[in-house]
């Protein structure tokens, strides 16, 4: 077992970036809203956004910086929209365009 | 506390070696694209309607590795991403070559659903052409370094140009796909020419942030 256990740790120690786990954050889920921008609650290191949503339909995702600039956006229609860019230190946000079908709609990053 | 640890190093650990122990069971992309294979027996909406999926496997269109990043259409997706299925990257397609100022590929990869999802000029998925206007699929924004506007397009699409300040101007259109970098003004529209000669204009919604 101890052998296990320091070959385990030889691994991890060898491959750092596979130990360090970014999570998934759910920030916005719902139905409808044209317009309608949704954002997280704050800024840190992201490693994607992304939005899952009714094929054929357009949203887009993007960062915002602490100085209010927007940067990475991404718009599709294809099913998620996904922006794969990463950032040091932003505000994760989705904008539905043109959707209004009732599918409902589930807006995601990371944080580490 | 001590335990959870172990378990978690275990865990990660185990993970690491499953990762590796999969690649040699399965062969590499470069592995699999060495000799021509068969056509994926898999079947969907949009998997049917693109030819360039259908053909046989040649040695470029094996993933780059740094476009591992389609990984993330189903990276904790849960049920949001259900409608994807598997990736199955070893069926990779490229359809476009060294596009734009970054010299670009565009890739596309179906899943064991027989949906369609794209790598190298963003990412996502089709499942059904006839749930898009037009039936084009349309992307534009920051992708991959550059300003663009891409898409896949089904076997009936046979040409693509965006409208710029009124003015029409080609795509790029090759395998089921098309590209423009855009270069100033984003372009307001698409306008698709299908099989039977006739052409449709789909309007390109405005970018955030931008005019």
């Amino acid at each position: 077992m101890r052998r296990w256990l320091v070959a385990a740790l030889v691994i991890v120690l060898a491959f750092p970036s596979a130990a360090s786990a970014w999570s998934v954050l759910t920030f916005a889920r719902g139905f409808n809203g044209v317009d309608g921008f949704l954002r997280t609650a704050g800024f840190t290191g992201r490693e994607f956004v992304r939005v899952y949503h009714s094929e054929g339909r357009s949203w887009a995702v993007f960062y915002e910086d602490q100085n209010g600039n927007n940067f990475g956006v991404a718009v599709d229609n294809a099913n998620p929209t996904v922006q794969t860019n990463n950032a040091s230190y932003a505000m994760a946000w989705c904008q539905n365009i043109n959707d209004n079908s009732f599918v409902e709609f589930t807006c995601q990053t990371t944080q580490p | 506390m001590k335990a959870v640890v172990a378990r978690s190093i275990l865990a990660a650990a185990f993970s690491i070696v499953g990762v590796a122990c999969g690649a040699e069971e399965s062969g590499s992309p470069a592995s699999a694209s060495s000799s021509a294979s068969a056509p994926p027996e898999i079947g969907g909406p949009a998997f049917d309607e693109m030819a360039a999926l259908h053909r046989p496997s040649a040695s470029d269109d094996a993933l780059p590795s740094e476009l591992a990043d389609i990984e993330v259409l189903v990276k904790d997706g849960s049920q949001a991403s259900s409608h994807i299925g598997e990736l199955r990257l070893e069926d990779s397609r490229v359809l476009l070559r060294n596009v734009g100022s970054r010299e670009a590929g565009f890739f596309a990869v179906p899943t064991d659903s027989g949906v369609v999802c794209f790598t190298g000029l963003g990412v996502g998925c089709v499942s059904d052409f006839s749930k898009y206007p037009g039936g084009i699929h349309i992307g534009f924004g920051d992708l991959s370094g550059m300003q663009v506007v891409r898409g896949l397009i089904p076997d009936d699409v046979v040409d693509i140009a965006v409208v710029i300040d009124g003015s029409v101007k080609p795509a790029l259109v090759q395998n089921n796909a098309y590209f423009y970098e855009v270069e100033g003004t984003w372009p307001e529209a698409l306008v698709a020419t299908y099989q039977n000669g006739a052409e449709e204009t789909v309007e390109i919604p405005a970018i955030p942030g931008r005019s």
